[in-house]
């Protein structure tokens, strides 16, 4: 079967069919698929440790990123979102789902068995750029540690490309042989960039690389990413919660919330004209720099609940000021609500009420 | 490490142990100019030449400056030869309890789960034996001597490092740089020796340094109650354990002996005096996380 034709079987035909879910992608255009994807950890109590509980910090999350692009994976503290780039590197195994990779149109299912073969196309930078890095290693030795783990076995070889790649993400060369904590938090974190990009992957996790840092420093980071990805041709999977840094570097966002992916658009489409309530919510609490500037600030009540006890139906109804009955009884599914086939532009929200509501985005690149 | 060993220098506590160590190891290397091996014992260096056979203890002379102890051993070839015994028990019994220890707290903390689950009560079992009663049973069995003294020293003492160095793999495991190597496809193996091991040890080291003293002061006391070093052996357990009957001196005069006493005691106080004073600037030098 074609990729073609198993696209159209999948449902994504020409014409725009609003209530489409999102069925299996298999374009060449796909870079990674993740489909009901769910991670539960046990919560362990007793004598003999046994589970006696779960936390579903990933609860059956689809999305697929394209190639080249950059996919923004938002959400507030606790969603999920950390844990799906680890189940993808296999950092933790998933407990369901299937997570597929597209290496030059040859579909790749990513498992604990084949993530040693994938471990070039697929790289990860981590947040914290403080205990991302060894502090009893040297910089060269970092950043050489996966081109070691990967094969090249000549020393000199290595070095020279840590060479090149410190000069990259903008490091003298010269302090190779310094140890981490002589860094500023923002060199350090080009340090883990750099030892991403060692294997050349096509596809990096970017997990929150910026939210450590000043805001000065986020922009630089920010700015190499950019610079790497169009000399590169890299693929980003970028996990965030800052929704000023999302928009400005991503090209479709998918919005998380406890566990599950409420809503997936293209960056306009998503911040112009959100269909989730919960994304609403979010927007209406970005900050805005115009003294001016009045929007109806939407303020949750309570807190998130906790993952470990989700409520029935659709996680977000509780704290929902659109929900209605059916909320609290059927969970809803992720649903193409307009584009065509998966254009640029191609919407999907998980809410019963999508068609009935109305609500407020915010104008594009304010400020910017 | 060079500069560990600078801060250890400038502390006055832990140079004090350092200058104490320093003595003990000049003496344990020149012992044979120290106190010249007598030629009717060149066979064996190790056994505490005699000089007369009267019980009592004979104090300090020109020839003896120590004096002589229970049986007229001298004093000072005792304690001179004594202190190679103590750092070969000291060191050998700290390396192989450290070495086992550190293998199975970082192989156990590291895998996690059961099998973390299983070694950590093996190592209770060990824990839960009073020590000096599993080497009297253990000398017990295998016969007397110094060589089953330490081997049941190490039978019974890694699992407290291994504790140790689980604790700390713990916490070191779930750091970012472990999922950073392992994201990039380094072996368990390597990940446990490059990353895992050289960010965990220290605590376990600096217990070692301050363990070495007191594992000198096992031996003694396993000497003293007759189950370490074979008789007339160089051990300060020994030379304690012969002034045993002399302690309380004459009727007339309770101090009588006192040399035969103070001076093995002496020795054991000093050593273990220097290797803690070391393992506490050690751990001072160690305690806020070591930047520089």
């Amino acid at each position: 079967m074609t990729a073609d034709k198993q696209f159209e079987d999948n449902g994504f035909t020409g014409d725009e069919r609003p209530g489409e879910p999102l069925n299996e992608v298999d374009r060449e255009d796909v870079l990674l698929e993740v489909k009901g994807l769910k991670k539960h950890f046990p919560i362990l109590g007793g004598v003999f440790r046994r589970p006696v509980g779960w936390v579903k910090a990933v609860d059956g999350v689809d999305f697929y990123v394209k190639r080249g692009e950059t996919f923004g994976l938002v959400g507030e503290s606790g969603c999920g979102k950390t844990t799906t780039g680890r189940c993808i590197m296999q950092l933790e195994e998933p407990t369901a789902g299937t997570i597929r990779f597209n290496r030059d149109g040859q579909w790749i299912n990513v498992d604990r068995k084949t993530i040693a073969g994938l471990r070039k196309d697929i790289q990860i930078i981590f947040q914290d750029p403080y205990s991302s890095l060894s502090p009893r290693m040297r910089v060269r030795d970092i950043i050489a540690e996966p081109l070691e783990a990967q094969g090249m076995k000549n020393r000199a070889e290595r070095y020279a490309r840590v060479e090149e790649l410190m000069e990259a993400v903008g490091l003298s060369k010269s302090h190779m042989d310094r140890y981490p904590h002589e860094f500023s938090g923002g060199q350090r974190q080009r340090i883990g960039i750099a030892r991403a990009l060692a294997l050349n992957p096509s596809l990096i996790i970017c997990d929150e690389p910026v939210s450590a840092l000043d805001v000065s420093i986020q922009a630089q980071v920010i700015n190499l990413l950019e610079e790497l990805q169009e000399r590169y041709g890299l693929t980003y999977l970028f996990i965030a919660h800052d929704l000023s840094v999302v928009q400005h570097i991503s090209d479709r966002v998918a919005v998380m919330y406890l566990g599950r992916i409420v809503e997936m658009a293209d960056v306009d489409s998503l911040f112009e004209n959100p269909r989730h309530p919960y994304t609403e919510a979010l927007f209406s609490a970005i900050p805005v720099p115009d003294p001016d500037f009045k929007m109806e600030q939407i303020i949750l009540e309570g807190d998130v609940p906790s993952p470990s006890n989700p409520p029935s139906g659709c996680h977000f109804h509780p704290r929902c000021r659109y929900a209605t009955d059916i909320c609290s009884r059927e969970t809803p599914q992720l649903t193409r609500v307009d584009g065509k086939k998966d254009e640029v532009g191609s919407h999907y929200v998980s809410c019963h009420r999508y068609r009935e509501l109305d609500l407020a985005g915010v104008s594009l690149r304010q400020g910017a | 490490m060079a500069m560990v060993f600078k801060k250890l220098l400038r502390n006055p506590v832990s140079l004090l142990g350092l200058v104490l160590l320093l003595g003990f190891v000049l003496v344990a290397i020149f012992a044979p100019v120290i106190a010249p091996t007598p030629e009717r014992y060149k066979d064996d260096p190790y056994r505490i030449p005699r000089y007369g056979w009267r019980a009592a203890p004979s104090p300090p002379s020109p020839e003896h400056p120590l004096g002589l102890t229970h049986q007229q051993h001298d004093i000072l070839y005792g304690l001179v030869w004594g202190t190679r015994t103590a750092f070969r028990v000291g060191i050998t019994v700290t390396a192989a309890t450290c070495l086992i220890g550190v293998i199975v707290g970082s192989v156990s903390g590291y895998i996690g789960g059961r099998f973390d689950e299983i070694v950590m009560r093996i190592a209770d079992v060990f824990m839960s034996f009073p020590f000096l009663i599993a080497a009297i049973v253990v000398t017990t069995i295998w016969g007397r001597g110094l060589t089953q003294v330490m081997a049941a020293m190490i039978v019974f003492r890694w699992a407290g490092y291994a504790r140790l160095m689980r604790g700390s793999v713990l916490q070191v495991k779930e750091e970012e740089f472990i999922a950073a190597a392992r994201a990039a496809g380094v072996s368990d193996a390597k990940i446990l020796m490059r990353h895992i091991i050289p960010n965990t040890i220290y605590p376990t080291l600096i217990q070692a340094s301050m363990n070495i003293g007191s594992i000198v002061v096992s031996v003694a006391s396993l000497s003293f109650l007759g189950f370490g070093a074979p008789e007339g052996y160089a051990d300060w357990g020994q030379m304690i354990s012969y002034a045993r009957n002399w302690i309380l001196g004459t009727p007339d005069n309770p101090l009588a002996y006192w040399y035969a006493v103070v001076y093995p005691g002496l020795a054991i106080v000093l050593f273990v005096l220097a290797w803690n004073l070391i393992g506490d600037a050690f751990r001072d030098i160690m305690d806020p996380k070591i930047q520089g």
